[in-house]
């Protein structure tokens, strides 16, 4: 790989409404990826369906465009089979938390080291600006013809609650932030979430550019602010300073990294309890024949089963 | 020619299972093939449950009523296989009194049925009256006093005996094949091999079989069978398993190169994805482990949070290089409509083991069905061909695994590989697989591909070389695309994607050989054909050389490959017949509506079964002679409970 | 209250045999029938519990007192029986436990079912 001319931007025509946060976000991904030099071809961006979907389409890294609700599973199966990969998810607030929620908690069990990347603009962009999980309760924006009846998840909550130990929340436009954000979800070590607020001037007139930037704020701009958990005797502490953080929202909301756990293991740590040598030889890399023939002897394995 | 159904029946976790188990492996001890059926509730203890033991020299494939001897380990066992007695009836004589009525687990169907047969017979509604009804039909009634025999095993064995419910069956059981003139010392070894390592269980279990035997010799040596002969492989020259059609898949995963499998549970799929995630980690043959500098294999297996999940883990880890899999029954299935789809489109290799149950629905989990053929063939929206193979015996089964994950790969498709529950839960000697002439062919990977990728390359027979993420920059989509994987509604592109897609399987029609796809069983002359697939195979084996004794000449063609159809050769056979007849385990006769569809004949008479029970081989000889009597269209078996 | 019934449940015997109502494993506290078997079952007095059958007896006996409402196995109907139905099994003559006995090792014998 030639390093200068590597492109992360693919010449695809980006076809999102003009002034969609999406753009914000996916330079930012494209920053980010180039700030830690990580080859396009050693990336994978899987995406759900809806507008958010669509960025792998725009990117000159892998990409595996899904179905709607299902790239967490997806992206799963890929860093299981190759973990050197570095695995992005791109997908919608409908995407994530409502056809593929199941998928979401899982995520938070396993642990895989993927990062999720939850284009989180309160609407369903794709089908035209029906309420997402995300938006609140008796908001009426204007592609809406009555005011919406459910109320909204929290996916910092969720996400906490799942047990994911990484949680960020970041804002479309400020891409420069945005993009350090998605570094270190990157660079953590088990599934992380990058809950991006992503204004969708089309069919969100309430939670818009005006409306969010006068409330977000940075953590990492409060004195000792400090979301990480370092031993397992901090978790308790840590996550309930994130629960009040995640609770903001009508006055003010909070950006940044607001919950690391480190103590977890990531599942390749789990998975090597049960096959000890299965991150140095994972599943893609394991030969599964000598010259096309096979390399097992079934009554070799299966001692259990003989009876003689 | 020996010939014999060995039946065992008590409550659901009452010890029949290990009885069961070690039955099989005494016949096979004995030189035989061996068959077990298992039969069982959607209960987790103390409903009713059953293993019916077909034993053959030569083939033994299928389960067949009567049963030579059927031992009740209760009285809801008595109640519920009177009627399936051959020759013996062992039951327990402390339960002689007990009416049917008290039995809360039996079912008020199964109940009333009985109680219309005992009043019509004039005995009362006990156990003791139907002894005496199995009496006057001239069977032979064993009673067994099984506290007695147990107490005296207690006794002997010295030990705080309390695996009770074994020992019951053990002493059931070891009276049963003292009667069938097997040696003790086929039942000891037996006890030692299935309880291998755990000496405290079998200690107890070989005193009982003594125990046993020593009474059946001083108590009914008057009705005894004489000795029953050594089987032709006594001592064979190769080893040989005894398996589920379960383990047999996970055995032929291993060795077709499976390396990530996921799965939610589910019944009757469940138990290949837990025998796999215990050999998840595996040794190699010492040659390849040399030739490899590798002495170990390891499958990931994912237990996912529902079957979306895992049908689509499974395609990602395929993208990533991998052969993946996954393994589900019908509400699974169901719900991976979605993503069969998705894996189409984008040519994902990927294997999804479908296990059938009595559907619709939730259905019969336990029971036995042929009755997602068409959902495995059109599951799923859009232009959407797949492979999908159906297996009729454990042996297929294990083949068929190792094809289905080559076929995925060479024509980088999903494959559907139909399983049955009488399948899945039987158990069935096996020797070891002969993988001499396996042959592990993953297709056309490109192995240095250029930046980017041209994935769905147009070529001639339809398939593009495959590269895997990481090895290049690769684009999919699930949306229509161009030869490089970017969303495409082009008019004219489209056409030559679809058909690109399309031409994959006339590609695999014309390669994959015919005799991976139908088999035609016995003369082929024969103006009788019997049409069937799946479990129907092992019953149709057996009919037709019954029926060939009675001199009826009748030949049994055998479905496997369902799409591609091999529709010529199938027609060719259906119409060189005078008399076809469907056979199979559903009530919409589903493989003979897809024959018609395939090839245009349409088969006049159908034996069919939806009872969740498998076709027993004594009721289809009965049914294809009930049809050449009387030419009735359809015919519907009942048989079994 | 009513043990007076259960004595009479005992006097009854089982399936119409005549076993008295006298210091019998059947009758004891510390006895569990067997959950599928008749007439086996386990002593748990002492560790390791022992396999007795219904009326063998020993010198821990401790008559079983049926004097509360609570849930309990009726070794008749093979079933569990709630506070409110128990007294019914009783006068009907059936025999109360507070469990039954099943084997540890059940688990090996059982299926996936669903
Ligand atoms: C789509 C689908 N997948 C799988 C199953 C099989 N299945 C039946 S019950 C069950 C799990 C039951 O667990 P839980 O919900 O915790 O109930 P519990 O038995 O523990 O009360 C599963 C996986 C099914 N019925 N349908
Ligand atoms: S939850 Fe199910 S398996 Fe567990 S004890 Fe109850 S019935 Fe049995
Ligand atoms: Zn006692
Ligand atoms: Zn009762």
């Amino acid at each position: 790989m030639a390093s200068e001319k590597v492109r992360y931007m693919a010449d695809t025509w980006k076809d999102w409404c003009p002034g969609c946060g999406n753009y914000g976000i996916i330079t930012a991904v494209e920053m980010a990826l180039k700030e830690l030099g990580i080859p396009p071809h050693k990336a994978v961006d899987v995406g759900g369906i809806g507008c958010s979907g669509k960025l792998p389409e725009f990117l000159a890294i892998n990409g595996v465009h899904t179905l709607h609700g299902r790239p967490i599973p997806v992206a799963t199966g890929i860093k299981l089979a190759r973990p050197e990969l570095t695995v992005l998810i791109s997908a919608g607030d409908g995407d994530t938390l409502g056809i593929g929620a199941a998928h979401f908690v899982a995520a938070g069990r396993r642990n895989v080291d993927i990062t999720l990347l939850l284009h989180d603009n309160g609407v369903y962009g794709l089908t035209k600006g029906q309420a997402s999980p995300t938006l609140g309760l008796f908001i009426k924006t204007k592609a809406l013809s009555k005011p919406n009846i459910n109320s909204p998840v929290n996916p910092i909550l969720l996400a906490l609650a799942s047990g994911y130990t990484f949680i960020a929340r970041g804002y479309a436009y400020h891409v420069k932030q945005l993009k350090e954000i998605i570094k270190a979800a990157i660079q953590h070590k088990g599934t992380a979430l990058v809950d991006i607020l992503q204004p969708c001037p089309t069919y969100n007139n309430v939670y818009t550019k005006e409306w969010y930037e006068q409330r977000i704020y940075y953590l990492d701009e409060e004195e000792n602010w400090n979301p990480v958990v370092e031993k397992p005797e901090e978790l308790e502490k840590k996550m309930e300073q994130t629960i009040a953080k995640a609770l903001e929202w009508e006055e003010r909301i909070p950006l940044g990294i607001l919950f690391q756990d480190k103590t977890k293991p990531e599942y390749f740590e789990r998975l090597k309890i049960r096959i000890p040598f299965i991150e140095d030889i994972p599943p893609y890399k394991q030969p599964i024949d000598v010259n096309g023939k096979p390399i097992v002897d079934v009554a070799q394995i299966f001692v259990d089963k003989l009876v003689i | 020619m020996v010939d014999l159904v060995f039946e065992i029946g008590g409550p659901q976790g009452g010890g029949i299972e290990s009885a069961g188990q070690m039955a099989l492996r005494v016949f096979m001890l004995k030189g035989y093939r061996v068959y077990g059926t298992r039969e069982y509730h959607s209960n987790i203890i103390g409903k009713h449950s059953y293993f019916n033991i077909r034993v053959r020299e030569d083939r033994a494939l299928a389960p067949n009523l009567p049963a030579d001897i059927v031992v009740s380990l209760d009285a809801e066992s008595v109640f519920t296989h009177f009627n399936d007695v051959g020759e013996f009836m062992v039951y327990d004589t402390g339960v002689l009194s007990k009416d049917i009525d008290s039995i809360q687990s039996m079912s008020k169907y199964l109940k009333a049925r009985v109680k219309e047969e005992l009043d019509a017979n004039g005995v009362p509604h006990t156990v003791d009256g139907v002894i005496k009804l199995l009496d006057k039909r001239g069977k032979k009634t064993v009673g067994v006093p099984l506290r007695s025999l147990l107490k005296t095993t207690a006794e002997r064995a010295g030990v705080s005996l309390v695996s009770i419910s074994r020992a019951i069956n053990t002493i059931g059981m070891a009276v049963g094949l003292s009667l069938i003139g097997v040696e003790l010392e086929h039942l000891e070894k037996a006890i030692e091999l299935f309880f291998a390592g755990k000496q405290k269980i079998v200690k107890p279990n070989v005193i009982a079989a003594q125990v046993a035997y020593e009474y059946a010799k001083e108590n009914f040596s008057s009705i005894h069978r004489k000795k029953m002969p050594d089987g032709p492989h006594v001592n064979p020259v190769k080893p040989r398993l005894v398996v589920s059609g379960n383990d047999i898949v996970a055995m032929g995963k291993i060795a077709g190169g499976l390396r990530v499998q996921t799965y939610y549970p589910i019944t009757p799929a469940a138990d290949e994805s837990l025998y796999l995630e215990k050999f998840e980690d595996f040794p190699l043959t010492p040659e390849a482990a040399e030739k490899l500098g590798l002495e170990r294999g390891g499958i990931v297996v994912v237990q996912t949070e529902d079957e979306i999940s895992a049908l689509n883990m499974a395609i990602g880890a395929s993208l990533a290089g991998a052969r993946a899999a996954t393994s589900t029954s019908g509400p699974g299935v169901s719900l991976m409509a979605e993503a069969l789809g998705y894996a189409g489109i984008i040519e994902a290799p990927v294997v999804i083991t479908l296990y059938m149950r009595g559907g619709p629905s939730t259905g019969m989990p336990t029971r036995n069905s042929q009755s997602d053929l068409l959902t495995a063939l059109f599951q799923g929206h859009g232009d959407l061909p797949r492979i999908v193979i159906a297996s009729g015996d454990h042996e297929e089964a294990f083949y068929d695994a190792i094809k289905a994950l080559n076929w995925a790969e060479k024509y980088q498709t999903p494959v559907i590989h139909l399983l049955e529950k009488a399948i899945a839960n039987a158990m069935k000697d096996l020797f070891n697989p002969d993988l001499s002439s396996v042959v592990i062919d993953r297709g056309k990977i490109e192995r240095n591909p250029p930046i980017p990728f041209p994935r769905f390359k147009y070529t001639e027979d339809g398939i593009s070389p495959r590269a895997f993420l990481g090895d290049t920059v690769v684009w999919y989509t699930s949306n229509e695309h161009d030869q490089y994987g970017r969303r495409n509604e082009d008019p004219v592109e489209r056409i030559k994607m679809q058909d690109k897609r399309l031409k994959k399987f006339e590609t695999a029609a014309k390669e994959i050989p015919l005799e991976d796809k139908v088999t035609l069983y016995g003369d082929p002359d024969a103006k009788i054909t019997l049409v069937g697939w799946g479990s129907v195979k092992g019953a149709a084996l057996d009919a037709i050389e019954i029926l060939k004794e009675e001199g009826i000449n009748v030949n049994y063609l055998h479905l496997r490959m369902f799409m591609p159809f091999p529709s010529e050769y199938v027609r060719s056979v259906l119409e060189k017949a005078t008399t076809v007849i469907g056979v199979e385990g559903n009530a919409l006769a589903q493989a003979a509506q897809v024959v018609r569809m395939f090839t245009g004949f349409e088969i006049p008479h159908l034996i069919i079964k939806y009872t969740g029970r498998p076709i027993f081989v004594q009721e289809l000889v009965d049914s294809v002679k009930h049809v050449l009597n009387t030419g009735d269209k359809k015919v519907v078996l009942s048989l079994g409970q | 209250m009513n043990t007076w019934i259960y004595k009479r449940a005992i006097d009854l015997g089982r399936d119409g045999a005549e076993i008295p109502a006298t210091r019998i494993c059947n009758n004891c506290k510390y006895w569990r029938p067997h959950v599928f078997y008749e007439g086996i079952g386990v002593c748990t007095h002492t560790w390791p519990w022992k396999m007795t059958f219904e009326n063998d007896s020993c010198e821990h006996f401790e008559q079983i007192k049926i004097d509360k409402p609570g849930f309990y196995w009726c070794a008749t109907c093979k079933t569990r029986v709630t506070p409110e139905d128990y007294m019914e099994h009783l006068k009907q003559g059936h025999r109360l436990y507070p469990m039954p006995y099943l084997e540890p090792e059940v688990r090996e014998e059982l299926y996936s079912v669903e």
